[in-house]
């Protein structure tokens, strides 16, 4: 954890958005401070790194004026524009902002547009008769005592609750579960109830929470305390999906071995196990092999390709639709199954943790294909980890050739994978220009660049060049000014002389394709 | 190398297509047609996004907007052929046109979704229109543009329908509605359809319409009116439901041009101008003025309004040689500020803006400012002296009429009221020299509360200026020091010394002040009776020893003597001139005297005694001497007395001098007089603005110098350019200013 502490300080002080993003799902503690006091939020803000500032801030790093680090951080702002985001996201603010997973597991208690939940809750005081429309899945996950009368099989279901939960109780620990924050709402009067039933149920931060909470007084201390116990509880969370997907989804995930179709009777079995999915994720690898994974829709809508197949009225919308129309355990043949895109069954699995808690630690030898996956199914954000991945591998020119990093960046519109392919060849030219692959490289760019817009540069001869300066760090103006001196050993000294050898191999190259940029 | 160990084409592994690209798009073509035709429950996302993910890799990007430029036009061709048998049925073509628009546009929403993809990667990057915008290009392309004169007539049709029933009620609003929102929705290379093809179309079917409604009216003018305030409200509401803000003024602004040129308004509009003032039709000038805030209609109303204002102020007659000259000039002039109120009250309800701010710069295009005043001065000038004189004369009745100390309040009023009529004057100095004469008499005569002329006179110093107003407040000035030097000269005397039953009152008047001509020799030469004599060396001693500097002469024709005396019939006090007086009092110890002998008493000359004697016993009102014989004429041997039987129906009697009596005599004389004067003082007053603009400016052109003195003296009186030259001899000839020896229209100023 320290490591990846160290990496998110290192990130935030250049300013590097996508790692910082990535590093951040981890479940790292935005807040913790690094040996010598510095918070990243701290190191971000005096770096002038805006966008690096913002995204810290909607994860749950607290700016908290009141406090040192707070007003560190304001004070330390390179710029205005930075000083008044950190100003909006006062802490009161800042406890309702959080992971994206959570705020997609918020969204899901009030989301109805889909109707994936299939079991409703009421509480018999409940004036309006108010049903709350729940999932299975979560509820297990997130409250693992709840009422063992859930009963496991397809189908929906209601449950009232006893009269000792009074409809303000089972809101908040609904909210609770959907991690909605819910710490500033609870009333003293509620109090406890909600230690019963949170130790009833099994949700031993909440009652940790509460215990401690209620002989605080001191208003400053107290949001400090909900601060620190939000970010407990999400971890928590974390925590407790990656359990389930370890123990429920992947578990339970059927291989088909060779035939095209799953037997009836795993189905079956597979929708009356703990994982409780509604639709089925269908694998196919490499060596054409298919695994089968139990899902939950309401999951899968958080990226966008699953939200555009089920938001058209086509067969897989229509599909899911019949299947939530069954009272009871539809027939086998009903049940909806989405295919992921062909991959290895490690590939889609990071999908899928990325999917239901924002895992972000993709292994190197992943990361390429995790990529291709992200890009066809449309997810930006798993994208550009993937990506950061590649770059900070140290290991991944093993598996791969740079130009296979620098087609797939093209392919994928990555353009840090285009700037990391030129470093890695500038740097080591005189090798790289051996490999008739970089001739093949340019002429590609040179192509690219005749369809793209009517400029006479080829971007990745640009990008070459200017990494080579950097080799050798070197302003532009320098070359011109070393370039009038004779002086050898002044030459050699400063680097010049080899960096015109490496200019000048570039150069060769284009000769030799009679190219000119 | 090591790192070829593992070449593998990642894309064609992921999309897993081992098809050829052409079964490819022939699947999206048949998918395509699929989706067209509403069957697309069982199309699968899933395949579908596999095959256009697939596309975009191997770059077919042109190839899949082929097959859906081919699929997609096939289906709406056969649309539009079925659209084709509603041609000609209006309503019906673009109802069905609406539902077709509406049941393409899903499916294109829902083929662009399935080619997010293609959109994302492709069209982005070679920055071509993303399939949904691609596949409404076809929508107008094969549906809209082969149709696209029928959809004109059917619109044109509809909304000259909907104009027609005057009313919003039922579908057809509704539905043109929705056609101007689709095409507003189609996109052009630059705006969009609407804008590029329709909305030229209908402002121009829009005037035609009108044009046509207009010609078939037979209509009084209040009549069309009313009319045309209906089309347009009427128009206004249907626009501002069918169509956007932008359309909607521009349609406004044809319909405009339509109603308010149509010849049979424009010729109706002065008549309904006249109409409203003369009924004081408020409601109908505003209605008027809100059918347009056109600059150039708003101009054509005021100058309607001038127009009648003009007529009216002509239609007030003055005839200055009327008999009773006094009550002509009072009328005349009443009349006018009453015509001014009229208009004054009329402009300001209907709700013409009156802040004077300059024409120009005012938005409002309906402003009463200066229009009033416009036509009064050009109206007034027109009528030159006439005018002034009227005018000075009507405010001569009214101060007089403040001496009973009774309504000074209302007279007050009135005389305000005339303000405004003389600042518009354009020879302001003709009329403070008019006004100065009148109340020289006034003043000596004791025929205002003087509190009332000082009020006056401050009036005019607030609207001329204080260069108008120094005399007539020197006159003032000098009637206020007489009341007191003659108090103090009273208490001065013994009580027995004062003669019996005298009151005397003397008014030293500074020369330069007041209009007359300084007193004659002759005049000193009168001989006073006794009393008289003793009192006026009293006076000039008392006089001499407090302003030991000063000179004093007395003007005994200004000087008035009121006299007691039983006639035959009735007691009556006269008053009447110094000199008058004297004769009467001649008879105190003579019963019948000869003019000679009269000569010879008084010391006045036999010119100034004919008049007097012309007055006392020629003058039916005032004859107070009889005559032996009793002839029109008088002459050297003619015999005087008391007429015993004088009576008169007031108690009080004024003898007025004669020349006052015989207007033709006495004006032409004192006119001369004053006009005299009054070219001098313009002489002078040009010379002296002259002199100083050169003498800023060093040199001027001819023009920019006759520019500039005019606006100097604008204030005093209107510059001519005999004026003008006559000054510019005399400065030269007295080398103040020298023409340029090489530019004769430039002048130099000598210093």
């Amino acid at each position: 954890m320290d490591k990846t502490f160290n990496e998110l300080c290192y990130a935030c002080r250049v300013g590097d958005k996508e790692n910082a993003d990535r590093l951040a799902s981890t479940g790292v503690n935005l807040n913790a401070l690094d040996e010598f006091d510095n918070s990243p939020l701290f190191l971000a803000s005096l770096c002038g790194h805006e966008e690096v500032v913002k995204l810290l801030l909607e994860r749950g790093a607290v700016c908290d004026r009141d406090r040192y680090e707070g007003a560190r951080c304001i004070y330390g702002a390179l710029t205005d524009s930075i000083r008044d985001i950190l100003l909006q996201y006062d802490i009161s603010k800042a406890v309702d902002l959080n992971q994206p997973f959570v705020m997609h597991l918020s969204s899901l208690l009030k989301e109805s547009a889909y109707q994936t939940h299939d079991i409703c809750v009421t509480s018999l005081g409940s004036k309006q008769n108010k049903r709350l429309q729940l999932h299975k899945f979560i509820l297990s996950t997130r409250s693992p005592g709840f009422p063992g009368e859930i009963n496991f099989n397809g189908g929906k279901h209601c449950i009232e609750m006893p009269s000792s939960v009074s409809p303000t109780v089972l809101e908040i620990v609904t909210k609770f579960i959907y991690l909605v924050p819910v710490l500033h709402e609870i009333d003293a009067k509620d109090m406890n109830r909600l230690i019963d039933l949170s130790s009833l149920w099994g949700m031993s931060e909440l009652k940790e929470f509460l215990e401690q909470v209620r002989h605080v007084l001191d208003p400053s201390e107290k949001s400090t305390m909900m601060a620190e116990y939000q970010y407990r509880i999400t971890e928590r969370a974390r925590e407790q999906l990656c359990c389930f997907v370890n123990e429920n989804i992947l578990r339970n995930a059927v291989d088909a071995g060779n035939e095209s179709s799953l037997q009836s009777q795993d189905l079956i079995s597979m929708f009356n196990s703990s994982a409780f999915p509604d639709l089925v994720v269908v694998v196919e690898n490499s060596h054409g092999l298919k695994r089968f994974y139990p899902c939950h829709l309401a999951i899968l809508t958080r990226s966008n390709y699953f939200r555009i197949m089920f938001d058209l009225p086509l067969a897989e919308n229509f599909t899911y639709k019949q299947f939530k129309a069954y009272q009871d355990m539809p027939p086998p043949t009903e049940i909806p199954i989405v295919s992921f895109p062909p991959c290895e069954f490690e590939v889609a699995e990071l999908l899928l943790r990325y999917l239901y808690y924002d895992a972000s630690e993709i292994p190197w030898q992943y990361a390429m294909d995790v990529l291709l996956l992200a890009d066809h199914l449309l997810e930006d954000r798993l994208k550009s980890m993937a990506a950061v991945i590649i770059t900070q591998s140290k290991d991944i020119l093993e598996k791969y050739s740079i130009f296979q990093i620098l087609y797939l960046g093209w392919e994928t519109r990555m353009e840090r994978l285009e700037h990391y392919a030129a470093k890695i060849v500038a740097n080591d030219i005189q090798r790289y220009a051996e490999d008739p692959e970089l001739k093949n490289a340019i002429m590609l760019s040179s192509r690219r660049i005749s369809v793209r817009q009517e400029t006479d540069s080829i971007e990745f001869v640009d990008d070459m060049r200017y990494y080579l300066l950097q080799k050798y760090a070197f302003e532009p103006d320098d070359i011109e000014l070393l370039g009038e001196e004779d002086d050898e050993e002044l030459l050699n000294a400063s680097g010049i002389s080899d960096y015109m050898k490496d200019n000048s191999t570039i150069d060769a190259l284009l000769d030799e394709l009679k190219l000119q940029a | 190398m090591a790192t070829k160990r593992t070449k593998i084409r990642i894309p064609n592994r992921l999309g897993n297509f081992e098809e050829s690209s052409e079964s490819l798009l022939s699947s999206l073509g048949l998918a395509i047609d699929e989706i067209c035709s509403d069957h697309y429950s069982k199309l699968s996302f899933e395949y579908l996004y596999r095959v256009v993910y697939t596309l975009t890799l191997r770059k077919k990007g042109p190839e899949v907007f082929e097959i859906v430029e081919l699929h997609i036009g096939k289906i709406l061709d056969r649309r539009k052929d079925e659209l084709k048998y509603y041609e000609g049925k209006g309503y019906e073509l673009l109802d069905s046109l609406r539902v077709e628009w509406e049941k393409q546009r899903l499916h294109f929403k829902l083929l662009g979704d399935v080619m997010i993809y293609m959109d994302k990667v492709y069209c982005k990057q070679e920055m071509k229109p993303e399939t949904f915008d691609f596949t409404m290009r076809l929508f107008k392309k094969r549906i809209i543009l082969p149709l696209s004169e029928s959809i004109d007539e059917a619109m044109i049709q509809e909304i000259n329908c909907i104009r027609f029933k005057q009313s919003l009620d039922g579908p057809n609003a509704d539905l043109c509605k929705e056609l101007v929102d689709i095409m507003e929705t189609l996109a052009d290379e630059k705006d969009n359809y609407f804008i590029n093809h329709f909305e030229p179309l209908l402002l121009a079917e829009t005037e035609k319409y009108y044009q046509c409604v207009l010609k078939d009216q037979e209509l009084d003018s209040v009549g069309r009116l009313e009319f045309m305030k209906k089309l347009r409200n009427f128009e206004c509401e249907l626009d501002s439901k069918v169509l956007n803000t932008d359309s909607t003024i521009k349609i406004i602004g044809v319909l405009d041009k339509v109603l308010l040129w149509n010849p049979d308004f424009v010729n109706d509009k002065p008549a309904l101008v006249r109409l409203a003032i003369n009924t004081n039709g408020i409601d109908l000038m505003k209605e008027l003025c809100q059918l347009s805030d056109d600059s150039e209609y708003a101009k054509r109303l005021m100058e309607a309004v001038k127009t009648c204002l003009r007529n009216d102020a002509n239609s007030v007659v003055l005839d200055m040689n009327s008999k009773k000259r006094t009550q002509a000039a009072a009328k005349w002039t009443a009349n006018l500020i009453e015509l001014y109120d009229r208009y004054d009250r009329f402009l300001r309800e209907v709700g013409f803006s009156t802040d004077t701010l300059d024409s120009e710069t005012s938005k409002d295009p309906y402003h009463s400012a200066g229009l009033l005043d416009n036509v009064f001065s050009e109206f007034l000038n027109q009528q030159g002296r006439q005018a002034i004189d009227a005018i000075t004369l009507y405010l001569d009745v009214l101060l007089k009429m403040t001496q009973p100390k009774r309504e000074i309040e209302r007279v007050k009023k009135d005389l305000e009221a005339t303000v405004k009529l003389f600042k518009l004057l354009s020879e302001k100095d003709l009329f403070v020299n008019a006004y100065k004469q009148q109340m020289s008499r006034r003043l000596l005569q004791h025929r205002s509360m003087i509190e009332v002329e000082r009020w006056m006179v401050k009036r005019i110093k607030d609207e001329l200026g204080t260069f108008f107003t120094s005399k007539l407040d020197g006159m003032l000035r000098d009637i206020g020091t007489s009341n007191e030097i003659s108090r103090s000269f009273k208490n001065s005397i013994d009580e027995d010394r004062w003669p019996n039953e005298l009151d005397f009152r003397p008014q030293i008047l500074t020369v330069t002040s007041w209009p007359f001509q300084t007193p004659s020799a002759s005049e000193n030469n009168i001989i006073l009776p006794t009393h008289l004599e003793q009192l006026k060396l009293d006076f000039e001693s008392y006089y001499a020893k407090k302003y030991s500097e000063r000179t004093l002469q007395w003007a005994h024709n200004l000087g008035y003597i009121e006299l007691g005396f039983q006639f035959d019939e009735s007691y009556h006090e006269i008053s009447m001139p110094i000199p008058m007086a004297i004769i009467c009092l001649l008879f105190d110890n003579f019963d019948q005297l000869t003019l000679e002998m009269i000569e010879e008493h008084t010391g006045i000359p036999e010119q100034e005694l004919l008049k007097h004697l012309t007055s006392l016993t020629l003058v039916p009102k005032s004859r107070i001497l009889r005559k032996k014989p009793a002839s029109r004429t008088i002459s050297r041997n003619d015999k005087f007395t008391i007429n015993h039987s004088f009576t008169a129906p007031t108690r009080k009697v004024k003898v007025q001098p004669v020349a006052s009596i015989l207007p033709s005599s006495r004006s032409d004389s004192n006119v001369d007089l004053t006009q005299d004067s009054v070219k001098r003082e313009r002489l002078n007053e040009t010379n002296a603005a002259i002199v100083r603009l050169l003498k800023s400016h060093q040199r001027l052109s001819h023009n920019d110098l006759a520019n500039l003195v005019t606006e100097q003296v604008k204030n005093r009186f209107p510059m001519n350019s005999s004026l003008f030259k006559k000054s510019m001899n005399y400065l030269m000839e007295k080398e103040y200013v020298q023409r340029d020896p090489e530019d004769l229209s430039i002048y130099h100023y000598i210093s």
